[in-house]
């Protein structure tokens, strides 16, 4: 009696389609309400909101977001303001006071004697200026490339997916450390890095999307009217492929971060003079040995905690936006 | 009235007869072909040189295709599945482009047009699809959707845009008010009333017609065919009308042409088409269209499935089937010659015998 | 001659954020053994939940709040899941718009029957096969034995059908309920099903319950026809009748606007606005907001009228005498 149940009786795919019906049903109903219909962003938003952990993530991702923004405001100290430092305040653990009894250090000072609650504020700052700047050139240039991939086809679209297969079987971060390697170090160096090896994700994405798009009537329906093929692939085509591209952004967003910090830990990435929390980690490991685990820890538990932010978010976009994950 | 009480209605002849005619074809194909299929490449050509045997994956969607259409007049295009009757829209209506063969618009190439009269060409023939869900884009407003065009071939100013797709909207019979709505607001019958509204938009003159009422409720469908019969009269339309449907086409059309597998089979005014057809496929497609008089019918089938298109039968692709097929069929291609007076078919039968 | 399906007053609600919708709102009728029901209406009017909702067949957020359903005279509504499965496929027997719904893709076509075979029936894998092979067979599939070995994605859609004929054929079942089973096919390839499907349901002597949206098709098919509006039959009667003099004028107006031969060139007769809304259904009479007849009384409940032995019609509107006679 333990045969496969879809074959046992037409009685299982049977009742696939009262489900359909059910949700075409739904669509039905809903079309037929006037005026009060939800727009797609709305109901993404209810439906985001619904999960707690979606939730959890976004607060604590805007909360990360607004400290890093705010990181001069909110900083107990200006930890790159030489004239502040004091060596005499190196390696203090955290709750220590500084000298003069002005300042306590809660998450205790590093080598230079610098505050590490501010160090990481300051650090925050810099790695989410460096993750998101590099993931929205990424987004523009690769969303170009992928949709007039999509929307040309033919030997243009065969020669962009080569180049995008090329690049994607490369391991990032070895990638990135060559390209370090020949143009040296600062913020925009890195941030170049970093577009060169995201771009691909977003041109594969965007075209994957596109290509579905493109074979759909309005886009037929916007030629046939003489629409240019510019307005038709970016006013038409690639607001529909939004969904996935958000997806793809806030992970990719994510993974930036961390491929910077592990480059700035190996010292290929950021100048010592601005210290992203890879750079910190990196500070902090030689005094992990000595018992000195806060100049590491704290930095470490903060990128952590950020990048679990960033994928809880992304994660749930991705269950909302993706329709076939859909029950 | 209509053009073909007027013109000879044996217009599916090539460009050599209107260029002495009174009156010139709005569209005409001649010979026109679409394949669909890629080209070799490298990795293929490289294991057909090694003796691989990779099937050639060529669709003929169109096969030599002749049509023309008077200003004016109402032609149907009907056939099954894969018979490449939406393909014919597509290319009159420049979404595709033909593989071979040659489209002439107003007796002149669309090939050897200047850019600015190109274009003038795109705005003049429009197309309205069958899917009111699929050809209404789902992250732009109405108004937006219908102005666009016209803005882009500067019919209207950018200004004057929202006021224009109110008047278009309200020339379909849709509430102008509703012209900030996302099209998911709208039901069916009315997201085709957005579609017919948004071609109307750039002031074509021709329209084609795919499968435009197949995915409507019967009332709301006959709605929509009024529609297109108020517009014909008011502004002076041609259509072309493809259906799988002999019921609507015949409503609407003052001449009907048959496809089957890339091919024209039959064209014939209405009246005679229904009287009198000729190609057995007609034939047997006259008699399936149901009829609602609530005798309960014997359905007498044609045997046999449609071929696939990637590889139809030798000769006449109708053969297989066909209840007449003799030994020629098999191998000769009937060509589209005619029976009657403007009455065209491609068939052996009317032209020397199926070699039986 | 008993009925072999009696529903009453079957009424099924589908709760939705908005508001609950009556998709089917008190729908009754009998299906005779070896007589072809049409069930037609346009889309939303609930013509397909009541197929579902007949074999129990309704998901979540759907459910059947009342009536009744009886199948040779035992009632189906509130029977546990257990026991509709064990009729389902075997007493009664459902085709889908989509073949797909039955067929699974990855088995050969004479798996899945044999299974479905072996699920009812104890018999040998042998006698099931020949069943099967027979079943095939019978709805004109050539060289059977060949196709029991195929998966569906060898077949073409209307082929794909047919099987799916076969297998609600394979155990002779009392009652079919069929789906729009033609809808997505092309005309000559839907003739040939509809041929097959009388040719069979005769032979067979199975009642069907045939849904769809199409009239010609239930006129050239149906005994029977029931014309569905808003979650309600509105009018039901022998085919030839209704077709011929329906007395509804949402009926009326449905025959009158589908494009026949005799009507080229003038405008076709059309029912002017929209499907109601199953949120928002008008007090009285659902259609009252389209009808070109409806008078202040339209907004009380509409009588049920039976003018004729046979004939039903939902409207307050006196029947002609000439239909009663």
């Amino acid at each position: 009696m333990n045969r496969p149940a879809e074959v046992k009786q037409p009685v299982v795919p049977v009742e696939r389609p009262a489900a359909l019906s059910t949700e075409a049903r739904a669509g039905t109903v809903k079309s037929a309400v006037e005026g009060g219909a939800d727009t797609p962003f709305r109901q993404a938003l209810r439906e985001f909101v619904a999960n707690p952990f979606a939730v959890f993530g976004a607060v604590l991702l805007t909360l990360l977001v607004f400290g890093a923004i705010f990181a001069e405001a909110l900083a107990p100290t200006n930890p790159y303001d030489l004239t502040k430092l004091d060596l005499m305040d190196a390696l203090q653990p955290p709750g220590t006071q500084n000298m003069d009894g002005s300042v306590t250090f809660l998450l205790g000072t590093d080598g230079q004697g610098r505050d590490m609650l501010s160090a990481m504020l300051y650090g925050l700052r810099t790695s989410i200026l460096v993750g998101v700047s590099s993931g929205v050139i990424a987004l523009c240039v690769g969303a170009t490339i992928g949709i007039v991939a999509a929307f040309f086809g033919g030997w243009i679209d065969s020669f962009v997916m080569r180049i995008v297969d090329l690049q994607l079987s490369f391991p990032s971060i070895l990638v990135a450390m060559v390209l370090l390697a020949l143009l040296g170090q600062g913020v925009d160096k890195i941030i170049l890095a970093l577009v060169i090896v995201q771009w691909a994700y977003y041109a594969r994405t965007v075209r994957s999307a596109a290509l579905v798009e493109r074979s759909k009537e309005y886009v037929e329906a916007a030629i046939c009217l003489g629409i240019g093929r510019t307005p038709v692939m970016f006013r038409h085509m690639l607001r529909n492929c939004l969904p996935p591209l958000i997806v793809i952004a806030t992970v990719q967003v994510g993974s930036a971060i961390s491929l910077e910090a592990t480059l700035s830990f190996l010292g290929l990435g950021l100048p010592v003079t601005k210290p992203s929390l890879g750079l910190l980690i990196s500070n902090g490991f030689a005094f992990l040995m000595s018992g000195k685990y806060w100049i590491s820890l704290y930095p470490g538990v903060l990128l952590l905690v950020t990048i679990i932010a960033i994928n809880l978010v992304g994660d749930h976009l991705r269950d909302i936006l993706n329709p076939r994950l859909k029950r | 009235m209509n053009a073909s009480d007027v013109v000879e209605p044996d217009a599916v002849a090539g460009p050599a007869l209107s260029a002495g005619g009174a009156v010139q074809p709005l569209i005409e194909l001649a010979q026109v072909s679409k394949r669909f299929g890629r080209k070799a490449d490298l990795l293929s050509r490289l294991a057909a040189r090694l003796g691989g045997r990779l099937p050639l994956r060529h669709v003929h969607a169109l096969d030599q295709v002749d049509l023309s259409v008077m200003p004016g007049e109402v032609v149907g295009l009907v056939g099954e599945s894969g018979c490449g009757k939406s393909t014919l829209g597509r290319v009159v209506a420049g979404i595709h482009q033909q593989s071979s063969g040659d489209l002439f618009y107003k007796g002149g190439n669309v090939a050897n047009l200047s850019l600015s009269k190109r274009r003038d060409f795109t705005r003049r023939v429009q197309m309205v699809f069958q899917d009111p869900y699929a050809s209404l884009n789902p992250r732009m407003r109405v108004g937006q959707m219908v102005s666009e065009a016209p803005i882009a071939h500067g019919l209207v100013s950018a200004v004057e845009a929202d006021d224009y797709a109110a008047t278009m909207l309200r020339m379909v019979g849709l509430d102008p008010g509703l012209r900030r709505r996302f099209p998911h607001q709208f039901s069916g019958g009315q997201r085709q009333r957005i579609c017919i509204a948004r071609a109307l938009a750039v002031k074509p003159d021709f329209l084609v017609c795919d499968e435009a009422v197949a995915s409507l409720d019967v009332s709301i469908q006959a709605q929509v065919l009024n529609l297109f019969m108020d517009l014909k009269d008011s502004l002076g339309l041609t259509y072309l009308f493809i259906s799988h449907d002999l019921n609507v086409v015949r409503f609407l059309s003052d001449r009907i042409v048959i496809m089957y597998l890339g091919r024209v089979v039959e064209s014939a005014t209405t009246e005679a088409l229904f009287s009198a057809p000729s190609h057995p496929y007609t034939r047997a497609l006259v008699e399936q269209v149901p009829q609602l008089d609530g005798r309960r019918q014997q359905f007498r089938p044609i045997e046999g499935e449609i071929p696939s298109p990637l590889a139809p039968p030798p000769g006449c692709h109708f053969h297989p089937r066909c209840a007449q097929a003799g030994p020629r069929c098999r191998i000769e291609m009937p060509a589209l010659r005619p029976v009657a007076g403007g009455h065209l078919a491609a068939c052996h039968l009317y032209d020397g015998g199926t070699g039986a | 001659m008993d009925p072999i399906l009696s529903v009453r007053d079957l009424r099924t609600e589908f709760a939705t954020g908005a508001g609950v919708a009556r998709a089917v709102n008190g729908v009754s009728f009998d299906v005779m053994p070896g007589h072809v029901l049409g069930l037609v209406g346009e889309s939303g009017s609930g013509k397909s939940v009541t197929g579902f909702s007949l074999i129990g067949l309704v998901d979540a957020p759907g459910r059947i709040v009342g009536g009744s359903v009886r199948h040779r005279g035992r009632e189906l509504v509130g029977l546990p899941q257990s026991e509709l499965r064990a009729l389902r496929g075997k007493e009664i027997a459902m085709i889908f718009q989509d073949p797909m719904m039955t067929l699974n893709p990855v088995l050969k076509i004479g798996t899945q029957m044999i299974e479905t075979v072996l699920a009812h029936d104890p018999v040998s894998r042998q006698e099931a096969r020949e069943r099967a092979r027979a079943a095939l067979g019978k709805v004109g599939i050539a060289s059977p034995d060949e196709r029991l070995d195929a998966y569906p994605h060898q077949f073409s859609g209307g082929m794909r059908q047919r099987v799916a004929i076969a297998i609600a054929f394979l155990h002779r079942p009392s009652l079919i309920i069929a789906d729009e089973p033609t809808t997505a096919l092309d005309v000559t390839i839907q003739s040939q099903i509809l041929s097959e499907m009388q040719t069979l349901a005769r032979q067979e002597q199975t009642a069907v319950i045939w849904i769809s949206h199409d009239l010609s098709i239930v006129s050239g098919l149906a005994d029977n026809v029931a014309v569905m509006y808003a979650g309600r039959i509105v009018e039901h009667g022998p085919v030839a009748d209704v077709l011929t003099r329906p007395l509804h004028p949402y009926a009326q107006g449905l025959i009158a606007s589908v494009p026949g031969a005799q009507m080229r060139g003038r405008r076709l007769a059309q029912i002017d606005g929209m499907a109601p809304s199953l949120l928002a259904l008008p007090a009285g009479c659902a259609f009252r907001p389209r009808c070109v007849m409806a008078q202040a009384i339209c907004e009380a409940e509409p009588p049920v009228q039976a003018p004729a032995t046979g004939r039903m019609v939902r409207c307050v509107l006196p029947v002609r005498d000439e239909v009663a006679a």
